[in-house]
């Protein structure tokens, strides 16, 4: 009794302080805070998920790279939002396209000892190791050797990048893909000394802080699994004078109500995926300036995946598809079911660059004219093509889980299609996500609702994987056309034909052939402390923040 | 007795042994393996590889021997998705955390709900006893989660962090402020639980004739209470909180999440979505072990505070 009264006077008296100072002047507190005379700029943030390993070789999800691209330097780094030379300071590209050679900086690890070109070889060896295990080896397949080395049928000696010297890098690659710079602001390609990658060390680096090489703006100078990361600023960078920031603090909080508290009480300065509900609550903040709401597209979709080798011989059909894309109203779907996002008619999403420009500023979105048509009247044509005309059609969509906000989603589904096409829609709930990854990848389902989102900055990330036979293609999508533009933009140099390229071929995916159908594209809505300024929120590529050059404003 | 008791750790070798089988080739069956785990789809050649370096591409019942044979020697494996850290390490690792909080837990509701539950029973019908059934009620009725949001909200902040385990080995002061918000959302369903069983089991002894004896010979009412009211009050309490010591220091993956303490339920959930088996084998075999030496150890208990039972134990065997 007196324990809980005890707790219950001590509770109260920190929310009459609390409500007294207005959540302000807790040592926790981002800010800046004298310490030793001196003023620590300190930025508080949350991880949504607890980070495995630090290996960059093993960085392969958005937390682990907002993480390791803070501490790690890439060859070319995203700032504010443009491709920059970074560890590199001079980037020569051969007449053919395939041999990129690199130039390094004088940049140091946080220890002190020099970053070499052999450092850089290390860690693209290892994103193809087989012991390493890195899931993003199949985008760098591009280059010379990788395949081979990843798939077991070559040696780590024959991948194509070579230390000339000390400070110059050579890389060579099998094709001259035009977007190869981007895939240098991946996490993966950020040096790894090759002494610290010995034997049992290769598959378990970056267990531990201590044992890291850091290279980056700033280090990870604690770890506390399951609680934090501290970061702290690099004094070796090469950029150093630059590093407005001298701590980044980490805090973990996997629970979507719990980070709505921090941001509330004033415990972390940036919040990043925030819901339309939330946001309402901060209306008054926002409006009198002391949050900052920042909106942008993150390059990432969703849609519905027919699978077009339907066991059911149903979705095979191209009318019965552009049916199912045509009687589904996307706009009350981000109005009323998701609250978030934004409707989708095409398939590459808002944010992805092509060259220079923004894809979707110069192309239009394709699926318009399609929904203008009338769902039922290809339906019934559809129907009569597979010999089940005048039936009742029945089919089966399925679910990731049995999450609440999956439900909704599939309800919804259900809904549309019932009212709008006059067929009977079955919901099938997968065991949980793996289990639903592994049916849909072996085609065993009808129709689903699916996404994806950008592995690097080109709209190559969102069309290669509906090429004929592509591993990551679960709609079973099949056109020759549709191969031979995209196979084509993999090869083009000049930015303009490939955007007429895959503009032709999204056409094909989407309208034409309705392979896929896709529903929303992403849109990330932040909440920020207005105190904060400086800070880069990426879409695609890069950290989902880059505080290199953040600061804080007095 | 010491036959008694081997006899109950026999029984506990055989029903993990049973557990862990079982497990083992229900884990087998789910659809996915541990190559699909994420959305990305590995090209055939490094699936193969994979498989093979965990020795997946063995038959089940090989993988099973294997996986007895190092079980045996003390090896659990090693995490599929964090190559380096064993299981064995995940456990030593995160299981203290796991471990503090539960006990602390239970510590707290026992001492409330046990106070709660004599204090109601001695007024029956009085304020404090619908005061502790209210407590009950709402305990019973409101989900931990749901308690751990509102404290975090209203208690939260200041003084006491709303997430921010204190580490092992950090000053009294620093762990009280770092555990007891989590440690009184984990505790308010014991609290319940406790108060009211405590209610009627004392409730139900105080209506005895030796309870009467007892006033009748003049003790004072502080010596009813604790010589002849608790201890035959208290031995009911026993069967319930053996499980529930096991229930909350596993259990509690939720206030974990919400309050990110460091803890090993988060394996327990996490390695089954991820398909990480050595994880999901080292976490069933491990949460199983502590229920059942709950439950022995409740049995043992039993025998130590009912002198009827310790002797139906001796003369029955």
């Amino acid at each position: 009794m007196k324990k809980k009264f005890l707790a219950l006077v001590l509770a109260s008296a920190m929310t009459l302080s609390l409500a007294a100072c207005g959540g302000s002047g807790d040592d926790s507190k981002s800010g800046t805070d004298k310490k030793d005379g001196e003023k620590v700029a300190k930025v508080t943030t949350v991880m949504t998920s607890d980070p495995d390993t630090l290996d960059p070789g093993r960085a392969d999800d958005q937390q682990k790279g907002a993480i390791v691209l803070e501490a790690q330097e890439t060859l070319v780094r995203l700032i504010d939002g443009k491709l920059t030379e970074a560890g590199a300071e001079k980037i020569d590209v051969s007449d053919d396209g395939l041999v990129y050679t690199f130039t390094l900086r004088d940049n140091k690890y946080s220890d002190g000892t020099p970053v070499k070109a052999q450092d850089y070889v290390n860690s693209i060896r290892r994103v193809f190791d087989p012991e390493v295990n890195c899931h993003n080896a199949g985008i760098f397949y591009c280059i010379k050797g990788g395949e081979e080395f990843n798939t077991g049928a070559g040696a780590k000696e024959d991948v194509a990048a070579v230390a000339k010297d000390d400070k110059t890098l050579e890389i060579t690659l099998t094709e001259p893909l035009p977007y190869f710079t981007q895939l240098l602001t991946f996490a993966n390609i950020t040096p790894v000394p090759e002494e610290k990658t010995q034997g049992e060390k290769n598959s378990s680096y970056g267990a531990t802080a201590e044992e890291l090489s850091q290279s980056g703006p700033f280090y990870v100078a604690e770890w506390t699994r399951g609680s934090k990361v501290v970061l702290k600023k690099n004094p070796n960078y090469w950029d150093a004078e630059n590093v407005k920031l001298d701590e980044i603090e980490m805090l973990l909080a996997q629970d979507a109500n719990t980070r709505q508290q921090l941001f509330d009480q004033g415990q972390i300065d940036i919040l990043q995926g925030v819901r339309g509900e939330y946001i309402e609550t901060l209306q008054g903040k926002i409006d009198a300036g002391d949050v900052e709401l920042v909106s942008g597209p993150q390059a990432r979709n969703a849609y519905i995946c027919f699978n077009n080798n339907d066991p059911e011989g149903v979705f095979s059909n191209e009318n019965i598809r552009k049916a199912f894309a045509i009687a589904f109203d996307r706009e009350a779907y981000v109005k009323n079911v998701t609250k978030k996002d934004k409707a989708a008619y095409g398939e590459v999403p808002f944010g992805t660059a092509i060259g220079t420009e923004i894809f979707r500023d110069v192309y239009e979105e394709p699926m318009k004219e399609l929904l203008e048509q009338d769902a039922k009247t290809l339906l019934e044509k559809g129907l009569k093509e597979i010999g089940k005309e005048g039936e009742t059609l029945e089919i089966t969509f399925l679910q990731a889980n049995a999450d609440d906000g999956t439900k909704v989603i599939s309800e919804y589904y259900q809904n549309q299609w019932q009212t709008k096409l006059g067929v009977k829609v079955n919901i099938e709930t997968a065991a949980d996500n793996s289990s639903f990854n592994n049916q849909v990848s072996k085609g065993l389902y009808q129709v689903c609702q699916t996404g994806w989102g950008a592995d690097y900055n080109d709209p190559m990330t969102f069309m290669q994987c509906y090429t004929t036979g592509d591993g990551n293609n679960p709609a079973f999508f099949s056109d020759a056309k549709y191969d031979e533009l995209v196979m084509a933009c993999k090869t083009e140099q000049d930015m303009k034909v490939r955007g007429e390229k895959f503009a032709e071929a999204e056409k094909i995916l989407t309208v034409d052939k309705c392979g896929i159908s896709p529903v929303t594209f992403s849109f990330d809505n932040s909440v920020v402390n207005k105190k904060l300024k400086g800070y880069f929120i990426n879409g695609a590529g890069g950290p989902s923040i880059e505080f290199k050059n953040a600061y804080i404003e007095e | 007795m010491v036959k008694y008791i081997a006899k109950k750790i026999g029984y506990m070798i055989v029903t993990l042994w049973i557990i862990l089988t079982v497990t083992f080739f229900l884990m087998n069956t789910m659809p996915g393996d541990p190559t699909q785990s994420s959305m990305k789809v590995l090209p055939e050649a490094v699936v193969e590889n994979l498989k093979a370096r965990w020795g997946l591409d063995k038959p089940v019942t090989e993988q099973y021997v294997i996986y007895l044979k190092n079980l045996l020697r003390g090896e659990m494996g090693e995490s599929y998705k964090t190559p380096g850290l064993t299981a064995n390490q995940v456990i030593e690792e995160r299981f203290p955390a796991s471990l503090r909080l539960g006990l602390q837990a239970v510590v707290v509701s026992l001492i409330i709900g046990l106070i709660l539950g004599i204090l109601a029973a001695f007024n029956r019908g009085k304020w404090l006893d619908f005061l502790t059934i209210f407590i009950a009620i709402l305990g019973v009725s409101i989900p931990s989660f749901v308690f751990a949001a509102l404290l975090q909200k209203y208690a939260a902040g200041g003084f006491f962090p709303i997430v921010g385990w204190a580490a092992e080995g950090s000053s009294l002061i620093e762990i009280f402020r770092g555990t007891a918000l989590p440690t009184l959302a984990a505790s308010i369903g014991g609290i319940a639980t406790y108060s009211r069983f405590m209610r009627s089991s004392v409730l139900d002894v105080l209506s005895n004739d030796y309870i009467l004896l007892a006033k009748a010979k003049g003790l004072s009412k502080f010596q009813i209470v604790t010589r002849h009211v608790l201890r035959n009050a208290i031995t009911p309490i026993i069967s319930i909180v053996a499980p529930q010591i096991a229930g909350i220091v596993t259990g509690s993956f939720v206030i974990e999440r919400i309050f990110s303490v460091p803890g090993l339920g988060r394996y327990y959930v996490e390695s089954v979505s991820g398909r990480d088996y050595p994880l999901i084998m080292a976490t069933t075999i491990f949460f199983s072990a502590i229920f059942i030496v709950c439950m022995v150890a409740m049995d043992i208990l039993y025998a130590v505070v009912d002198p009827r039972i310790r002797k139906s134990i001796i003369d029955g065997k």
